[in-house]
């Protein structure tokens, strides 16, 4: 799972910085500016959860 | 996970960053997706050092209590250090800044009894 994290996130930014090339040239500004904001909180959705293991072991291993 | 994978995915992940430089906060987001991976991994190996230190401060007699504390100062540093990192890669050296003084009083709060102790001992002794 760890690796292919890294190369989903990748694929979703390429594709979404394309659909948002695509939507800006056909004229609709607004659109474009959603997709990003829907990829961006994709994303955001996927690191949170490998981020919230990391910070459970760190306060679990350092008692913090 | 040796130290080979762990060098492919930096270097993975920061030209996937370059890739995506029209997006920059994806870029940011990938930054920290590699660092939580290499710090997950690496998390076995300090666990084993930790041990290796508990057992070494156990026969050298150093009271447990002061060994918590270099662990507790230690976790905060790391995790510090890679939030005020991931703020820099995001462009927010104020932020990066704020963080690494909050993570100073935070060990310093953790530290306080230590240096109590310390004090009091010298204090003793003087007398």
């Amino acid at each position: 799972m760890d690796v292919n994290l890294i190369f989903q996130i990748a694929a979703i930014g390429i594709t979404v910085s394309a659909i948002n090339q695509l939507l800006r040239h056909s004229g609709r500004e607004e659109q474009a500016m959603l997709t990003t904001i829907a990829g961006l909180v994709v994303v955001l959705l996927m690191v949170l959860s490998e981020v919230k293991n990391l910070f459970d072991t760190i306060k679990t291993l350092f008692g913090l | 996970m040796n130290i080979l994978s762990v060098v492919c995915i930096g270097v993975a992940a920061s030209l996937l960053v370059l890739v995506l430089k029209d997006r920059p906060e994806t870029g940011v987001v990938i930054a920290i997706a590699a660092g939580v991976i290499i710090i997950g991994s690496s998390l076995g190996i300090i666990s084993e050092i930790f041990d290796a230190v508990n057992s070494i401060s156990e026969l050298a007699g150093i009271e447990g209590g002061y060994i918590k504390t270099v662990l507790k100062a230690s976790g905060i540093a790391l995790a510090v250090t890679v939030c005020s990192a991931i703020c820099r890669d995001a462009g927010q050296t104020a932020i990066a800044r704020v963080v690494e003084i909050a993570g100073r009083a935070a060990i310093i709060g953790v530290a306080l009894p230590v240096i109590n102790a310390l004090f009091s001992e010298i204090v003793r002794v003087i007398k």
